[in-house]
């Protein structure tokens, strides 16, 4: 699918759509789950090598559970509490602002992330309004009064792509054009 | 034809007194080179050396002493018609505009140095003096550079190659390449969904009110592709 910068560039600010969320939500989920495996396997080095702790299983399953739960708590919370989007969001380039589009404050961005567990206790259905909502807000959205917009800057792409277009011409030209050692040749 | 009748009377009678006139002028002209008036004439003179010499004193006393005094009368005089005469309602009515209208500004302009003028500002001093703060405040930076045809710029100047310089990483093209494509892919579930649901285009939210207010009160500001509108902030939120 070709999708012109001018498209992104109409719809800035605009609330973002179901494709952008999801894909930026699994790949916050990678980013989070890759972070916290090596910072859970760092610390089991650590305590193992300083100590002869030997680590349970059956007991260590629980408690990692409930530290992921945090981990995932404070990386969502903290994100949108201070900058308003997540690592995965800003590589897709949209951000979660207030319902009138006021910057988050951390009042928004605890309440958005407890009520987003809300989401998926209610088997997925709180995240149904992404989809056929009129401004594709989540349950969590409408609890915490947010909503998640495109914020990357589209224009500065576009000209960028232009740039780069001039350049892959220009240097098209420069290979097209016959030697000047060749033609000398010739004319000789 | 009454009036055409009394003409030629009028006319008669102006004759007659310029003929009068002359003649008399020529005969006084000739009795005043005649002997006898002349002897008359230097008589009277001789008689009245008195009363020249007097009058000739009066004159000069005159001459000296009137102009010290008139200035001195008009100083007594001015205070007290100005405390008469109210300057207020002398001001209101005279029509300002209609001065100002006989005036030949281009004239006046033209005769003014102004590079002297400009010589003596000094424009450091003119500068401190303003709050260029408040004066950018003012200025719309956004609308400033959505006028730029920055297209143009790219394509025409050395700007597009220092841009491609600068960006040309495969991140920063792949990043440029894959949000757009998630934009697309966002309108086509959006579309789908508002077709499904019978839903009109137009009525639907673009966004929050804080980042589309200024679009939707300048719809023309920058076309549309989707048909639901520009975000013309060129800034994200916050």
């Amino acid at each position: 699918m070709n999708v012109s910068h001018d498209e992104a560039v109409s719809q800035q600010g605009h609330y973002a759509g179901a494709v952008t969320r999801l894909v930026a939500f699994l790949v916050d989920q990678a980013i989070a789950t890759a972070v916290f495996s090596a910072m859970s396997a760092f610390v089991v080095f650590l305590v193992s090598l300083l100590t002869d702790l030997e680590v349970d299983t059956n007991v260590s399953q629980i408690v990692i559970g409930v530290l992921y739960a945090v981990w995932l708590f404070m990386y969502y919370a903290y994100s949108w509490s201070v900058t308003g989007k997540t690592p995965g969001m800003a590589i897709f380039g949209i951000r979660v602002v207030q319902g009138n589009g006021a910057q988050t404050t951390p009042k928004h961005g605890v309440t958005r992330t407890l009520a987003f567990s809300l989401s998926f206790m209610t088997l997925g259905l709180g995240f149904l309004g992404i989809v056929v909502g009129r401004r594709h807000r989540a349950l969590h959205d409408v609890i915490a009064d947010t909503a998640v917009v495109y914020a990357w800057d589209a224009r500065g792409a576009r000209w960028r792509f232009l740039a780069r277009r001039q350049a892959r011409e220009a240097s098209a030209d420069v290979s097209d054009a016959p030697p000047q050692r060749s033609a000398e040749a010739v004319g000789t | 034809m009454k009036g055409m009748d009394n003409e030629w009377a009028i006319d008669a009678a102006l004759g007659a007194a310029t003929v009068a006139a002359r003649t008399t002028s020529t005969v006084a002209t000739a009795v005043s080179k005649s002997t006898p008036a002349r002897v008359a004439a230097s008589a009277t003179r001789r008689l009245a050396a008195p009363l020249i010499r007097e009058g000739t004193r009066t004159r000069d006393t005159i001459a000296t002493e009137a102009g010290p005094r008139t200035r001195q009368v008009v100083g007594q005089a001015v205070p007290v018609v100005l405390d008469v005469v109210s300057l207020d309602q002398v001001l209101a009515a005279i029509d300002i505009d209609a001065l100002i209208g006989r005036i030949d500004l281009q004239q006046l302009i033209s005769r003014l140095d102004l590079n002297a003028l400009l010589a003596g500002i000094d424009l450091d001093a003119l500068l401190d003096r303003i709050d260029l703060d408040a004066v950018l405040a003012k200025i719309d930076i956004a609308a400033l550079v959505d006028s730029i045809d920055l297209d143009a710029l790219i394509a025409n100047t050395e700007l597009g190659s220092l841009i491609a310089k600068s960006t040309s990483g495969m991140a920063s093209e792949a990043l440029d390449v894959v949000r757009s494509q998630g934009v697309g892919l966002d309108n086509v579930v959006s579309r789908i969904v508002t077709r499904a649901m019978r839903r009109n285009v137009a009525d639907l939210p673009e966004g929050p009110v804080l980042l589309v207010s200024e679009v939707t009160a300048d719809p023309a500001s920058a076309p549309s592709t989707n048909g639901r509108g520009p975000v013309s902030n060129g800034q994200g939120p916050g």
